[in-house]
């Protein structure tokens, strides 16, 4: 990630809002993704992402499928209804705590 | 250029390598450095097999998959407890609370009532105790027989074997029910035992026969690899 402790509280919300937007993905796939989207601005590691989708598949708000593409098996996340309802409620925090950094930093924009 | 299947084979031997035993979690590391080899492969052709996959793994970081398989463990450890919980609370409803009760009470009585507590705690204690490591040898049989055949271990299986962690409670509960047998407890202390014991016996009953028991059938129903036996 270009500034990774900035992003890093993120995270989560990253992916459930990915996996929101597309149905399923796999871990290589949300990488890829977010590469694209943020024009190579963001970067999610694998020492961050795999453990942060075994957190969120933990806490009950990823659906885990496992199916044979090309000659291997890959692994499919998906929202779950409590996973569909969290990113709302973290995608309104994330919206909130903008506009306090906003605020903040730049008080005419806010 | 897809990536051969002795090449995938290749990438299962390297997660071994590197300390990642685990079918279960293998499977997702080998894809992900798959995906990764394969669109270097595509953007350099001159690229080798075994220089992009040096690459991909350098991307895990400097502990490799060590992150990966600690979170990993933790964050199963933390379904099961989170599975636990939510059947564990069940027995504080209607109508399982009158169990749960009936069950305090009756062990809190025997504890006053006999003339000696041992009467009690050591066909107890041996009942919640020795079925369930009975229980647990045919599992540990079960996953041997199941690494024999496939010659896969599961993490998964790994976490179900010790309960969530909830094994280790065992010797404490044996600790207090066995300490200073000769000095007779008051009537608060057996009443605080029959309910920490009674709880104890509970989380143990539901962690055996039904969270491990759905957790297995979970993993099943994910993976089409895993024997559920």
């Amino acid at each position: 990630m270009s500034n990774s402790k900035l992003y890093k509280g993120s995270l989560n919300t990253i992916i459930l809002q990915l996996l929101n937007q597309h149905n399923k993905m796999y871990g290589y796939e949300i990488t890829q993704k977010v590469k694209a989207l943020t024009k190579g601005e963001l970067n999610i590691t694998e020492g961050a992402l795999y453990p942060a989708l075994h957190k969120l598949e933990a806490e009950g708000l990823l659906d885990v499928e496992v199916a044979k593409v090309d000659n291997r098996l890959r692994k499919y996340y998906k929202l779950t209804d409590t996973g569909t309802k969290e990113t709302v409620n973290k995608l309104e925090e994330l919206a909130d705590y903008i506009k306090t950094m906003q605020a903040l930093v730049n008080p005419k924009l806010a | 250029m897809k990536l051969t299947q002795p090449q995938i084979q290749q990438l299962y031997t390297f997660t071994q390598k590197h300390y990642v035993e685990w079918y279960d979690l293998q499977t997702e590391l080998v894809d992900h450095l798959a995906n990764g080899i394969e669109s270097q492969l595509a953007n350099n052709p001159n690229t080798t097999f075994e220089s992009a996959l040096q690459a991909e793994f350098k991307k895990f970081g400097v502990i490799g998959f060590g992150d990966v398989i600690e979170e990993k463990t933790k964050a199963l450890n933390k379904r099961y407890h989170h599975l636990l919980w939510g059947y564990f609370k069940g027995f504080f409803k209607l109508p399982k609370i009158i169990i749960t009760l009936f069950l305090i009470y009756g062990c809190f009585q025997l504890l006053i009532v006999l003339p000696n507590r041992l009467w009690v705690l050591v066909p107890s204690t041996a009942l919640l105790f020795v079925i369930p490591v009975l229980v647990m040898y045919k599992q540990f049989q079960r996953i041997k027989q199941i690494q024999k055949e496939t010659n896969k271990k599961w993490l998964f299986d790994t976490i179900i074997f010790q309960l969530g962690g909830l094994i280790h409670f065992i010797q404490i509960v044996i600790q207090v029910a066995f300490f200073n047998i000769n000095q007779s407890w008051c009537t608060t202390f057996s009443f605080v035992f029959s309910v920490g014991f009674v709880l104890f016996a509970l989380a143990f009953f539901i962690a055996i026969y039904i969270v491990s028991p759905k957790l297995r059938k979970d993993m099943a129903k994910q993976h089409p690899d895993y024997k559920f036996a």
